[in-house]
């Protein structure tokens, strides 16, 4: 199914292909039967010139049908090259939309694995099916016309059997699909262990746990080894059976042949002929069991990756048409309030959220953000703020209640629309190999001035500057080579370095320490006011000047307003606050 | 670039020690190798006695009226006992080819996975997860394929072509003259094929290590790109990888699909040169029929398996490549050889810890030759005392818990724990000396229980929940459907990064190691829950030697020692009072904190 679709854009190519193949291997074929007319009808003539041309005749097919298949291998090749691109190509685009919770299930081990490992092996497979997939029925076919064009009733006698074990073999190789799409799922789970073993390696050292986690991974691994085994069991069985049935298909035509032979139905020489394309079906019928087991494991990599494609909930999705949209959108800025969130409850459809009592993540949120506003998100751990975020930058729509960008509810905005206003820094963010500069820049079309003044005002040119290479420094996947603190710069003068309205940042400033933080803090509210700023934090003392401060507990509003009402009158806030003193977050006589 | 990366014991190897150590590994497995052997060897020699008596039957069959059913029926008899004898061989042999197979690549991936757990941190820092996955799954999945099912078709193939061979010098050494020329013809092709096809194989898994590497990172980013809008941009980067990976492949293609087509090319000419030599031979009465028939069975048979093999040998080209790479990451030097290199013999000393603290002596560091990231450090913790690095962001606090705990070895100048240099330990009675919360916390597969027991296996599950009491998570972990049973990790319940925090600081509670090392323990913690923990970490310091790197001026305030780093260098050493009366970037920071002075 999977392969059909994407194979179908070429089916000239493969039709034309097919023709080469079909006509090189009658002229293989065509050997037996020239063979057998030699020894039963020039041979008797006694011409030996006769015979030399014959000869020729056979070394001039045999040649035909090599260049013939050169062509065609390089044919599929490049067809099923051609084929398996777009595939892993679709995969990928499909898999970089997918929403969180969806991407979560599926797990990023499996997904990549299925971007290059599964793909790889319907590439495989379809280089395969081409070449022995093709050539195999023709001879099976071919053999038994020929053998039918010979000796219509020996034929027939012969092959009785064969669609028979065409039967059992198909049989036997779909009991093989279901078995190796545990392989898989086992294989995947290996994959995760090492995935996890690497990230963790620091702390395995520590805990000197090396001994026990190479034990749990012989466990995992001898199971996975358990399941292949199996299935390679279960296939391998396969072709020693057919064999010894094809085989009994000649004892039958020995015996049979030797009946029409005394009855002089047949000559000596059909029967050499005979037993020559028994010999190559019996070839043919093995290579088709090759293709089907084959087939069956393809088949499960290949619903594996049908499984992404065919995903429709999505975090792209489509919206009003761009002319309607721009034009409201422009009517829309003289209101001033940028998002507004109106009674807004969610809940994690696929994902655990940690066993809240109301079974909602986030209830009856309500705020305002105005434009080039500055807002606070304070709360406890779990208390829903990065939720809030999530929400508000369109990664996932209310479960009740309505977000409204501009006065425009979101889920009728184009998800890209949306994200595209907002400039975020996640709790774990993402540091690409690359350059410094690319970090920044994150393929936007940014100026370097642009990115300089980004990574001055984000205070990381104190550690840029002093590379000898500067913003070319390579960074190696996941920031490994950069220190937290450095990280979290890199990701702040990114989001500083485009000019999306909002920026957003969840808790990135963990890793600062004061000097760092208070500079920054200073360049951001003198620079940057133009544009409005989410901020979560902990760090209250900041917090205390931001426009407004919404504090979150257990997914509720707990309090909104400014630092001195909040203060005042809600008693969490409150507990923040003193919390912080004591903490040594802030002065004492602050507040 | 990627070249530098090559690590420290990656040996040249050619071909031929590659193979040289595959076949240690099978050679590890004799019994069943001995096993494969000989099964393929009587079930090639019974099903191939089949030509044979074909061969005789239809010499049994002269013409109209004139057949020897006593012979035919023999013959066919005879071939039936074998072909069943031959087929029940078959199933067998496949059986203990893929156990075998199994065994040896099981191993190999168990020891390349202990492999990688054992050496320097810096290894998997300087390479792409996807890389190391490739090597571990990709890599030794091909050397399965080969070793299960190629290398039994190698075999099978090579007995049926010796066997056939054989055959057919009994039957007719002239005819044979036409094989003695076509095999060797065959040979040489197959190999001028492999020659050519190496590089291309080579490249192939290069493109396709990079694609994946690529892939891997970009989806473990999704989130990111997704953010800032840059589908589009890097769909459009994996297009172009994947383009030149996909040219690799047709190009390792095109030179293996040479094989197939001049193999049967020359096998078919060789039938035509038999045909004729066959009439000529019937002509003159030098040879029966059946004869000439059995001749023509056993060619068949020989043309199959050379291209067989030709095809097998290119497949048998991919998974050395591969196991080249795995041999590569096996070869690579532990953590224990790298600090027995540098520090000579390790003393096998395991003398539990005796309370002398820790020094650092003149220690001079940089993770590249390049650029140094610390010079010349020098302090003492005393036993029982609070130490607190301070400093900017990137002026090296992290690397001194690095070189502590032997990630790396000193540059220059060393480290000692317990009056002994730390290369002079075991690693492993260095960590088990110190208990440690990093930076970012790790969570693996496993439940909620496991996770904080990981360091002390065997705590009873109420020392693990007051583990977590102390570390404000009981309360959450009760209100959980399953408590402590609940599954972390991938496909499991995910924890904010404040909550992983309290897992490693329950963990280390739990963790009876004289030494404490925090690196930023509470700074993704919210502060209202910090406060709660205050009480619990000063707890679990108590009596402890610790050194702690930190921004927060209260757990700072209290140590006995402050350690000041500017620029990889110590800029102020003292405790918090004396540092307060001193110029300089302590009282800069901390000078507007404090009450009343």
């Amino acid at each position: 199914m999977l392969m059909k679709v994407y194979l179908l854009p070429y089916a000239i190519k493969i039709m034309w292909e097919l023709l080469l193949k079909l006509a090189s291997t009658l002229g293989e074929l065509a050997l037996p039967v020239i063979l057998s007319y030699v020894i039963d009808t020039v041979i008797p003539e006694g011409n030996v010139d006769r015979i030399l041309m014959w000869g020729i005749a056979m070394a001039g097919c045999a040649a035909f049908s090599c260049a013939t298949h050169i062509v065609t291998n390089r044919i599929s090749a490049d067809v099923s090259g051609r084929a398996a691109e777009r595939i892993r190509n679709d995969l990928f685009e499909k898999i970089g939309g997918l929403s969180e919770e969806r991407a979560e299930a599926f797990t990023a081990p499996s997904l990549v694995s299925r971007v290059t490992g599964d793909s790889y092996i319907l590439y495989d497979t379809m280089v395969y099916l081409q070449r022995t997939g093709v050539r195999a029925p023709i001879i099976l076919a071919g053999s038994s016309v020929f053998m039918i064009l010979m000796d219509p009733v020996l034929a027939a006698l012969v092959l009785f059997a064969a669609p028979l074990t065409i039967w059992a073999a198909w049989k036997a190789a779909a009991r093989c699909v279901a078995l190796y799409q545990s392989v898989q799922e086992k294989n995947d789970g290996v994959c995760g262990k090492v995935m996890e073993a690497v990230t963790g390696l620091r702390m395995i050292k520590v805990f000197s746990k090396e001994k026990e986690e190479s034990e749990r991974f012989r466990q995992i691994n001898e199971d996975a080894a358990e399941q292949e085994q199996k299935a390679g069991m279960a296939m391998a069985v396969v072709t020693p059976i057919l064999n010894v049935c094809l085989q009994f298909c000649i004892i039958f035509l020995l015996f049979a042949g030797s009946l029409r032979v005394y009855a002089g139905k047949l000559l000596p020489g059909k029967m050499i002929a005979f037993l020559t394309y028994v010999s190559l079906i019996l070839t043919a019928l093995l290579n088709v069991s090759k293709v089907l087991m084959l087939f069956s494991k393809a088949s499960a990599c290949g619903q594996r990756i049908m499984e992404v494609l065919l995903v429709s909930d999505m975090a792209i999705s489509a919206g009003r048409t761009k002319e309607a949209f721009a034009r409201k959108w422009e009517e829309k800025k003289e209101t001033g309030c940028f998002v507004e969130f109106d009674r807004v409850c969610f809940s994690y459809p696929f994902c655990q959220s940690g066993g809240k009592a109301g079974g909602y993540a986030v209830e009856d949120i309500s705020f305002r953000l105005e434009e080039g506003e500055w807002l606070g998100v304070i709360g406890g751990t779990g208390s829903g703020k990065t939720t809030v975020l999530q929400l508000m930058m369109g990664y996932f729509q209310p479960s009740r209640g309505e977000i409204r960008i501009r006065g425009i509810p979101v889920r009728k905005m184009e998800s890209a629309k949306v994200r595209s206003l907002f400039a975020p820094v996640f709790q774990q963010d993402y540091i690409q190999s690359g350059t410094l500069a690319d970090n920044i820049r994150f393929g936007r079309e940014i100026p370097p001035g642009k990115t300089e003044q980004a990574a001055k005002d984000a205070q990381a040119m104190e550690y840029i500057a002093g590379r000898p290479d500067g913003f070319m420094f390579q960074a190696e996947p996941g920031g490994k080579n950069l220190s937290g603190g450095q990280k979290q710069r890199l990701l702040i003068a990114r989001a500083l370095a485009g000019d999306e309205p909002v920026f957003v940042f969840d808790d990135s400033f963990s890793a600062l320490d004061y000097w760092t933080m208070r500079t920054l803090w200073n360049t951001l509210r003198g620079e940057y006011r133009g544009r409005a700023a989410v901020i979560v934090s902990q760090r209250v003392d900041f917090m205390a000047e931001m426009d407004q401060i919404l504090v979150l507990e257990a997914g509720r509003i707990a309090g909104y307003g400014t630092h001195g009402q909040l203060l005042k009158t809600c008693s969490v806030y409150q507990e923040l606050w003193r919390a912080g003193e004591s903490c040594g977050i802030r002065k004492k006589g602050q507040g | 670039m990627r070249d530098q990366k090559k690590g420290t014991g990656m040996k040249k190897e050619g071909k031929w020690e590659v193979l040289k150590r595959l076949a240690g590994y099978i050679w590890d497995c004799r019994l069943e190798a001995g096993q494969a052997l000989v099964l393929a060897a009587a079930a090639n020699i019974l099903s191939l006695a089949g030509p044979l008596f074909m061969g005789r039957a239809v010499d049994a069959m002269s013409g109209l009226g004139a057949v020897d059913f006593g012979a035919v029926f023999r013959c066919c008899g005879w071939m039936a006992v074998f072909y069943l004898v031959s087929g029940c061989f078959s199933c067998l042999l496949s059986a203990v080819m893929i156990r075998l197979s199994k065994k040896i690549t099981c191993r190999m991936r168990s020891e390349a996975f202990d492999r990688l757990l054992r050496v320097p941190a810096g290894y998997c820092d300087a390479r792409e997860t996807g890389d190391i996955l490739s090597c571990l799954s990709y890599d030794i999945n091909i050397i399965h394929d080969t070793l299960s099912t190629d290398l039994l078709a190698i075999i099978t193939s090579f007995f049926t072509v010796v066997i056939s061979l054989y055959m057919m010098l009994s039957i007719s050494v002239e005819m044979m003259l036409v094989f003695a020329v076509a095999v060797p013809v065959s040979i040489a092709a197959a190999r001028w094929i492999t020659l050519k096809s190496r590089q291309a194989y080579r490249e192939k898994s290069e493109e396709l290590g990079r694609l994946n590497g690529f892939a891997e990172e970009r989806i473990g980013g999704r989130r990111a790109i997704q953010a800032y809008g840059q589908q589009a941009n890097v769909c459009r980067e994996f297009e172009k990888r994947n383009r030149e990976a996909s040219r690799a492949c047709y190009r390792a293609q095109c030179y293996s699909s040479l094989s197939g087509p001049a193999i049967n090319f020359i096998n078919n000419s060789s039938l035509a040169a038999i045909s004729v030599l066959g009439a000529l031979f019937y002509l003159s009465g030098r040879m029966s029929l059946g004869a000439i028939s059995s001749f023509v069975l056993y060619s068949h048979k020989c043309s199959g398996p050379v291209s067989e093999i030709a095809s097998n040998v290119s497949d048998l080209q991919a998974s050395l490549a591969a196991a080249k790479r795995v041999f590569g990451l096996l070869d690579e030097k532990t953590e224990q050889e790298l600090w027995e290199g540098r520090i000579g013999r390790q003393s096998r000393n395991t003398k539990e810890y005796s309370g002398k603290g820790i020094v650092f002596s003149h220690v001079t560091f940089g993770y590249d030759m390049k650029t140094s990231v610390l010079y010349d450090i020098s302090f003492q913790v005393p036993e029982g005392t609070t130490t607190a690095v301070v400093g900017a962001t990137g002026s090296g606090k992290t690397t001194l818990i690095n070189l502590l705990m032997g990630f790396y070895p000193c540059g220059q100048g060393s480290i000692f724990m317990d009056g002994r240099e730390i290369g002079a330990l075991s690693l492993e009675m260095l960590r088990k000396t110190c208990a440690v919360i990093l930076q970012e916390s790790w969570i693996f597969s496993g439940t909620i229980y496991e996770n904080i027991a990981y360091g002390s296996s065997g705590a009873s599950r109420e020392a693990v929940e007051e583990a977590a009491r102390k570390a404000q998570l009981h309360d959450y972990i009760s209100r959980l459907p399953d408590g402590y049973d609940t599954r972390l990790g991938e496909g499991g319940l995910k924890l904010s990064k404040g909550q992983r925090q309290m897992v490693a600081i329950a963990r280390a509670m739990l963790s009876r190691a004289p030494v404490l090392i925090l690196d930023e323990a509470t700074s993704d913690v919210d502060i209202r829950t910090e406060k709660q923990l205050q009480a619990a970490m000063a707890h679990l310091a108590k009596g402890k030697t610790c050194i702690l790197i930190a921004h927060r001026l209260s757990t700072v305030k209290h140590a006995d020692q402050i350690i000041v780093l500017q620029k990889g260098r110590i800029a102020q050493k003292g405790n918090h009072w004396q540092l307060l009366k001193q110029e300089g970037p302590y009282r800069e920071l901390y000078g507007a904190y404090e009450d009343g002075v």
